[in-house]
């Protein structure tokens, strides 16, 4: 019988979609990815794939980048698009780490009295533990879209080793102007106008949305509750004060959450986010990215900003010590 | 579970072992064919669930990801159907490797049903019998099922995908959900169960999940198949293949993927 307990690392051919010498150059460089399968963390293990380049960044500097699930979605993620992100990392030399947190894909359920959310943080700290002890990895960036994001969002300013987040449609507090904007957009809309008369009842669900808006995709509880809103405004205070960098993407498919670029300063007005967060609004994309064409512009989008950003040096995880955050 | 890549290194596929329970007697061998699409992702947790069963039962278990999807090497785009059915060949010849089997069990959910009816002709002598879960009849109403996949909630991407369901035969890749090229587009289209029913083996089990509209025309297309009687049940429930966010997620068929697995241990 085979010896299954070896994974064995591959190479991908590609055929890319791109056209003329870039699908030439691009192919050649995708046959010399090498992807793994890789166990994390204690048993029962998290799994995960490593997708690592051909030659490591130009610059040398051992950037990781782990990509979180998004909702209950494996590590493939929606429509593929954690595959062909990690893929296109890995070309410009990033080693990248995919994996299932604990209870989500092919990684067990950990038996524990944590909240979901809690676990995750736990898992995402041996997840950077594996890119660092494996992959001689000493920065990492985190990606993640909605729950992941929120997650990332979370676990970025507690691990020095984490020098930038990418958040796709995450979590963020309504604001005066965001109820404004979201009335306005209904209001205009002929669409939402013919729904209303065919089925009065969403008028009321609508109205009562605005006060009582979506839940965060982590916690469970109301981005209305102040106590959220100053919880997740210390996450950002943390990075804001880590000097990590921030790249927030918000879709067309969030706008009865985030509606308009500066949403995120008026939630969190006590934070001076200065050179930290850059914005980028991809308005015809939807949440999750349905659309080859989207997901490549945001592919894209993700290359450049990462090629682009100053990253500080990472730095050493203090010894663990008893975690007194409170959680929702 | 046992994560690794086969195949070769120009074609990499991706597979998920699981062996016999030391406890069990061993029973068989069975890979497990997943659907397309949106459907693979959101019917990962019960297809793994049921490799998990099949696992506990006694049976070496190999779920993998096609060329050009999930984990394995290459794009959705450069695939046919042809390709798709050679990998579940690749699949076989990997399970009886690992187990010492000679021949295997196949399971396809959905369109891997009409692969695994494929399959079961093309490689007869090393499978010994197939289980047709929740299968598509019909190609085309699939194709139509892939294109509205996941639809867009702002006008001009659902403006620019009907637009690309109106081409239909010229459907281009960077539209779709789940990125074909034309000729499998053409090929998915021209699918129908009916057509691969003569060749299933006798030893075929049958089971669906839908409404009562649903089971009857997957009867009916599967009226030539040389079943014995009493292969073919219902369990109706929320289909795992899709999802009704967020209510609705992940589905697993408790009752339907406990019947495959009994049903596997009866044979």
């Amino acid at each position: 019988m085979r010896d299954c307990s070896v994974p064995r690392a591959a190479q991908n051919a590609l055929d890319s979609p791109r056209t003329g010498n870039e699908r030439s150059s691009a192919a050649a460089c995708r046959q010399r990815l090498r992807e793994a399968p890789v166990r994390i963390g204690p048993a029962p293990a998290m799994f995960g794939i490593v997708t690592s380049p051909p030659e490591p960044a130009p610059d040398d500097t051992e950037l990781g980048i782990i990509i979180l699930n998004t909702g209950v979605a494996h590590r493939v993620g929606h429509f593929r698009l954690s595959v062909a992100l990690a893929r296109e990392l890995a070309e410009i030399g990033h080693v990248v780490l995919r994996f299932d947190l604990s209870g989500i894909g092919d990684s067990e359920r950990r038996d524990d009295s944590l909240l979901p959310h809690e676990r995750a943080i736990g898992d995402l700290g041996d997840a950077v533990d594996l890119m660092q002890s494996s992959y001689g990895v000493d920065r990492v960036v985190l990606v993640g879209n909605c729950s992941g994001a929120d997650i990332a969002t979370i676990y970025a300013g507690k691990d020095p080793r984490v020098v930038a987040t990418v958040l796709i449609d995450p979590s963020i507090p309504a604001t005066s102007r965001f109820h404004k904007v979201y009335l306005r957009q209904r209001l205009s809309s002929t669409k939402a106008w013919f729904k209303a008369l065919l089925n009065p009842r969403r008028v009321v669900n609508a109205i009562h949305g605005i006060f009582k808006p979506s839940e965060p995709a982590v916690t469970g509880a109301h981005l209305s509750d102040p106590a959220v809103r100053e919880f997740l405004k210390d996450c950002y205070a943390s990075m804001v004060k880590a000097d990590d960098k921030i790249m927030l993407v918000y879709t067309g498919g969030i706008r009865d959450r985030y509606n308009y670029e500066s949403q995120i300063f008026d939630a969190f007005p006590e934070i001076d986010f200065g050179e930290t967060l850059s914005i980028f609004h991809l308005a015809d994309c939807d949440h999750l990215f349905p659309l080859k064409r989207d997901r490549q512009r945001l592919t894209g989008l993700i290359k450049e900003w990462l090629s682009a950003t100053q990253m500080r040096a990472g730095r050493p995880r203090p010894p663990h010590a008893p975690d007194e955050t409170e959680y929702f | 579970m046992n994560p690794f890549y086969f195949g070769s290194s120009a074609r990499p596929l991706f597979g998920m072992y699981a062996s016999p329970a030391e406890r069990s007697p061993v029973l068989g061998a069975v890979v497990l064919c997943q659907p397309l699409g949106s459907e693979y992702i959101n019917a990962h947790r019960a297809v793994r669930q049921l490799a998990l069963m099949l696992s506990e039962a006694g049976f070496h278990t190999l779920r993998f990801d096609y060329y050009g999807t999930g984990d394995s090497g290459g794009e959705s785009e450069n695939i046919l159907l042809d390709d798709l059915v050679q990998d579940i060949g690749l699949a076989i010849d990997e399970l009886c490797s690992m187990s010492g089997a000679a021949r295997v069990r196949l399971v396809g959910l959905r369109f891997a049903g009409s692969l695994v009816a494929r399959a079961a002709a093309v490689y007869h002598n090393r499978v010994e019998a197939v289980v047709l879960w929740d299968p598509v009849v019909s190609g085309v109403n699939h194709i139509e099922e892939f294109a509205l996949d996941g639809r867009p909630a702002n006008r001009q991407s659902e403006f620019y995908l009907w637009s690309a369901i109106r081409r239909r035969g010229s459907m281009v890749p960077d539209s779709l959900c789940f990125p074909m090229n034309a000729t499998m587009v053409s090929q998915v289209r021209s699918t129908k169960l009916r057509d691969l029913a003569k060749n299933l083996p006798s030893r075929t089990f049958v089971v669906t999940t839908g409404l009562s509209d649903e089971l009857a025309s997957v009867r009916d297309a599967l009226a030539t198949a040389p079943m014995m009687p009493g292969s073919f049940e219902n369990y109706p429930g929320f289909p795992c293949w899709s999802e009704d966010w967020p209510i609705v997620v992940a589905a697993v068929p408790v009752k339907a993927i406990t019947r495959i697995v009994g049903w596997m241990k009866e044979i």
